[in-house]
Formats: structure tokens, sequence, C-alpha cells
């Protein structure tokens, strides 16, 4: 037994490995002092990150990628609640067809969506990038607002809100004073989750852009293309570090076991 | 007299099945009443009802003479004590235990803390006002819970089995302290149990439920002592039971024939049995002698002792009567008691023979 156990661990090990090498590689290559990117780097600079922040093209394209995922994270967390306060209330045949339908973005392959959300939006060009941006997001975020709500949802004793309303409060006070508190860990999951997804997200945008979107991920894309710099690895590597904090920051706060 | 609250036929129908079969009750202001039942009896349906959480498919609640079936919990000025006490996990006692009084517009800093104060003294936790729910112990959290629906003095208390979560001792302890609070204050309640002994001690009259029905609604001692019907006899402590029709013994006193030709002597308080008439007896075992010498009883039957077990304050015998009918008897280990083997007397007064439907 004590054998398999050392297999086990020795396994899970490379499993982590093979994950965050690719990580440490490139945190690794930004603080090269040539050039060209190579592993493993020569000499140690902070001078790409002091060349990140100082970039006005990439400070202008965190900020828009930060405001497309910050609202359209709002508007998904507002929907995403509403749906799942519906099949929560009202389970069922229909509800469960409907469910379906809300979490399929995330079975749907992304070109595939993107593609979609191509043809759409070509016909509503009143429309500007930022909002076309911001509704393809809402849509793709909230089958992980619903699941980690409805997550949150399953486990809230019904009581709770009986409680209330036989207490003398409202249905509209007894849902902002105690079902929203009492789920407000799945909503701040949901939406951290939401956040990553938009904020890295690539290809939808790439099919739907214009000269105004150009977005965090895309500009990365871009620089790469032209040049391959330990400065790509400096604003992969601050990219790496704010996901990481936010996940981190979600595993304490909530626990990441309620997201599944 | 107008009662406090009052169910006129009320119905519950689901999908498949009645749930509450045409209950009418009156509770009068101040008084306790059970509804007690096995579970799917429907009693915690009737609550909810009286809660304004679920609508009945037919019937009227009014509250003190006022229509109220249409109105919704949170206008109807009651309370309730849930069985997972319902504790608000994310407000503090102090929050949980105002949040009645909030919703009905008192805003005042002062007052809400002084009359958090008395209530959480009145149910002894004084200075937990800013803990959290989960950091107290189950019977403390449902001492919040009773805090938090006396301190809106509601028109009534609703009881949706409040003890069943806590273990046996402070079960006890707590039954009495609910009742003694809701006496001292003057609260009308409606408290739901499976548990026999809790309503028996707790409530001024117990309704006994059985498939959306009330079956009988009395106080306690009657309850015990002269069940209506079987199934009360049989649900209410331990029963002897035994199906027969009723005759007039020569002496003019009321008779049971049993089906293989026993004649019981039965008590003739029960007055509405009439000659022919289908009916069982009921003999609770506490009200039987058994001994190896011949009794001077109304009832005396030979009969042999099959078990006997030691339950702590009696001793339960299990006998078969000669007539091969089974009886239970309880005896006091105290007194003298029958030697186990060989030939016994099972012997009982006609007045704890009592006739039931």
């Amino acid at each position: 037994m004590k054998r398999f156990k050392i297999l086990g661990n020795i396994f899970s090990v490379l499993i982590f490995v093979f994950l965050l090498a690719p990580l440490v590689v490139v945190i690794c290559t930004s603080f090269g002092e040539s050039r060209f990117v190579t592993f493993p780097p020569q000499g140690f600079t902070l001078k790409w990150y002091a060349e990140a922040f100082g970039n006005v093209d990439f400070m202008k394209s965190i900020l828009l990628s930060l405001r497309i995922s910050i609202v359209s994270v709002i508007l998904a967390c507002v929907m995403g609640v509403m749906v799942s306060m519906y099949f929560w209330k009202k389970p069922g045949r229909v509800s469960e067809v409907f469910e379906t339908v809300f979490l399929s973005p995330i079975v749907v392959p992304t070109v595939i969506s993107a593609l979609a959300f191509l043809q759409y939006f070509s016909l509503y060009s009143a429309l500007s990038g930022f909002w076309k941006l911001v509704l393809a997001y809402i849509t793709i975020e909230m089958p992980y607002v619903i699941r980690s709500v409805t997550a949150s949802l399953s486990s809230l004793d019904a009581s709770f809100e009986e409680a209330s309303l036989v207490m003398g409060a409202s249905p509209f006070k007894t849902m902002y004073r105690v079902t929203l508190p009492c789920i407000k860990g799945g909503i701040a999951a949901g939406a951290i989750f939401a956040f990553v997804v938009a904020f890295d997200e690539a290809v939808i945008v790439m099919f739907i852009r214009n000269a105004r979107t150009v977005t965090y991920p895309l500009r990365l894309y871009s620089y790469i293309m032209e040049s391959f710099t330990p400065l790509i690895s400096a604003l992969a590597s601050i990219f790496i570090i704010i996901s990481a904090i936010l996940i981190i920051v979600l595993e304490k706060k909530i626990g990441l076991e309620k997201m599944y | 007299m107008q009662y406090q609250v009052e169910l006129c036929e009320i119905v519950k129908d689901y999908k498949s099945f009645r749930a509450v079969d045409h209950i009418s009750l009156g509770v009068q202001k101040g008084e306790i009443i059970s509804l007690l039942g096995a579970s799917g009896c429907g009693k915690t349906t009737t609550l909810r009802m009286i809660a304004g959480l679920i609508p009945p498919t037919e019937g009227s609640i009014k509250f003190e003479g006022i229509d109220v079936t249409n109105v919704p919990p949170y206008k109807r000025d009651v309370a309730m004590v849930f069985q997972n006490y319902a504790l608000f996990p994310h407000m503090t006692v102090f929050e949980n235990v105002v949040y009645g009084l909030r919703n009905r517009k008192i805003r005042d800093k002062a007052v809400l803390r002084e009359k958090a104060e008395e209530m959480l003294s009145i149910v002894q936790l004084e200075g937990s006002e800013s803990k959290y729910p989960r950091q107290l112990s189950g019977g403390q959290q449902q001492r919040v819970s009773l805090a938090r629906a006396l301190i809106v003095n509601p028109k009534i208390m609703l009881f949706d089995e409040p003890l069943s979560n806590l273990d046996a001792k402070l079960r006890v302890q707590t039954r009495t302290e609910i009742r003694n609070l809701l006496k001292q204050m003057n609260i009308t309640a409606l408290y739901v149990t499976h548990d026999q002994e809790e309503a028996l001690s707790i409530s001024d009259q117990i309704a006994v439920m059985n498939r959306g029905r009330i079956e009988q609604l009395s106080k306690p001692t009657e309850l015990y002592n002269h069940p209506k019907t079987k199934f009360v006899a049989d649900f209410i402590g331990q029963a002897n039971l035994f199906d027969g029709v009723v005759e007039q013994a020569p002496d003019d006193e009321l008779c049971l024939a049993l089906e293989n030709g026993v004649h019981l002597h039965c008590s003739s308080a029960s007055e509405t049995a009439a000659n022919g008439e289908k009916k069982s007896v009921l003999i609770r075992p506490e009200s039987i002698t058994v001994s190896n010498q011949m009794l001077q009883t109304d009832n005396v039957f030979p009969a042999r002792i099959v078990e006997s077990s030691f339950l702590g304050s009696v001793i339960r015998y299990k006998m078969m009567l000669d007539n091969g009918l089974p009886i239970k008897a309880e005896l006091r280990p105290g007194n003298a008691l029958p030697s186990e083997s060989g030939q016994v007397y099972v012997g009982f007064d006609r007045e704890y023979a009592i006739l039931v439907d």
C-alpha cells in the first residue's frame, strides 16, 4: 500500500510540473537581459517591467480590458442571479431545458460562438465595438455565474426565506436582506471566474474587433507577431500574477470547491 | 367567545392526495394547542397554512375574527420557530432577534437594543448579542430563535417541531421553559410535534391528527384517560386494545363481548354505547394488576407470563391469557412481583376498561 502512495505522490508532482512549468519559464524569461527571449535567461534585470508599465499602448489596452470585463461581469452577475433564482424557485422540466440553454456557451467551441457573434453583430452595426464585446462576454460569462450561484442556492435552506416572510419582511426585503447576503459567496466566486474568462478572452475579440477595441490579449498577440522580446514575458507575467492573486483570494474567502 | 385564531373547514389538496381534510379548530387567547401526529398526517401543512406560507385549497382562516386567508405571511403578524432554527447565518444574534421589530418599522436604536436585551435575558442568553449563530450550540440557537419570535408579541406563535434537533435531556428542559414563557407572556401558540410526551407536557389542548383530519381535540389528561377512538388510544401511551360487541350485562352494567367469547366488564362512563354496537376496549398496562393469588377485581383472567423487561421505573410483562388474548401490563418494581413461572392472575376494575370507537 505504501508503494502505491509513493507512486501516487510522484504522479501528482509530475502533473503539477506539467501544468506549471510553462508559467515558470515565462516568468523566468521576463528577467532576461538579452533582446530576445531565451531560456534559461541570461543575467537579471527589471527593465522589461519598467518598459511594460511605461508603454502607453499596453496601458490603454489593459484599461480597455478592465472596463469591458468589469461592465460585462456586473451585468452577467445581475442576470445570472436572476436566472438562477428562477430555476431555484421553479424547478421542473421547463427550467431544466432553459438551464441547459443558459449553460451551453461553456460547451460550444469558442470559434463557433465567435462566428455567431460576428454574423449577429453585422446586422446591428449601430452598436459600438465596446458594447458588442460586452454583450458577447455577458453570454459566455453567464454560465459561470449561474453554476456558482445555483450551487450556493441549492445549499441554502428554504426556511431562511420563510422565516423572513413570517417575521414580517416583504418578498423584496427578504431577497435583499436574507437571500442575497446568504449567497454572496457564490456570486463573488462566479464574478471572479467570469472576470478571468472575459479578461483573457482572445478568440471572440479577434472576430469582432475594430481599431478601438484592441484588448490586452490582442495587444499581446500583435506584439508577439512583430518581435519576441522579454517585454512580452513581463506583460504575461503581470497577467499570471493578477490571475493567481484573484484565485488565491477566491480560495481563501469562499473555497473553490463550491464552484463544482 | 371569539377565538384568537380560527380555522374553518380547511382543505389542502396536492396533485395526488389530500394533505389536510376539512380541519376546523379554534385557539383561544393565551392557549397552547398541539397538533400531534405521525409524519405525513398534515400537521405541518396546517401550520404553514396558518403562517400563510401556503394557501388552503378550501376553507378560511380567521385571526381575531378577521379573515386572513388571502393575507400574505408578512402582513399576518405571526411568528414561527423552525425545527432547524432558521437563524440568519450572516446576522449577529442581535440582528436576528430584532429582525421582526425592524420589519415593523421600529428604527430607534435604543429601543431595539433595550428590547433585544430584555428578550435575551428571558431566554438566558445575556451578552450574546454580537455572536453569530454558528458560534452557539443547538439549544442556544433555538433559544435565540424563540427570542426572535417572542419579541414581536405575535397574534399567534407557531412551533414546527422546535425541539426535535436537540438531545433528550435538553428537550425536556426546553419544553418546560417554552410553556412557562408562553404562559407568562400570555401568548397564543400552536405547536406541531410527533413526540407525544412533548405534546402532553406543553399543551393546554392536544389535537391528534390522522390522515389530514383531527381525530380528537382534548385536554392532555382527557386524551390519555378517555381517548375517543382506537387510533388515539393506540397513539398516546401504551395500550391493550380488543375489539368486540357491546352487551348489557345482567347487573345492567356495560359489557363487551370479544370475538372469542370472553366478556369484559367495562366502564359505563362512555355514554354512547348502544347494545350490539361494535366497539373496542382500551386497558392501559399500568392499570392492570398481576398476582399469583386470585384477585377481587371486576375482571379477572388466568394467564401466563411470556416475557418481562425491566425499564427502570417499571417492569413490563407480556402475558398470554388462558383464553388466548395477549396482554401487556406494567408494574412498579417496588411492589410485590408475581413469580414468572406458573399461573398468574390478571385483573383490572371496570373503570379501567374504556370503550373507544
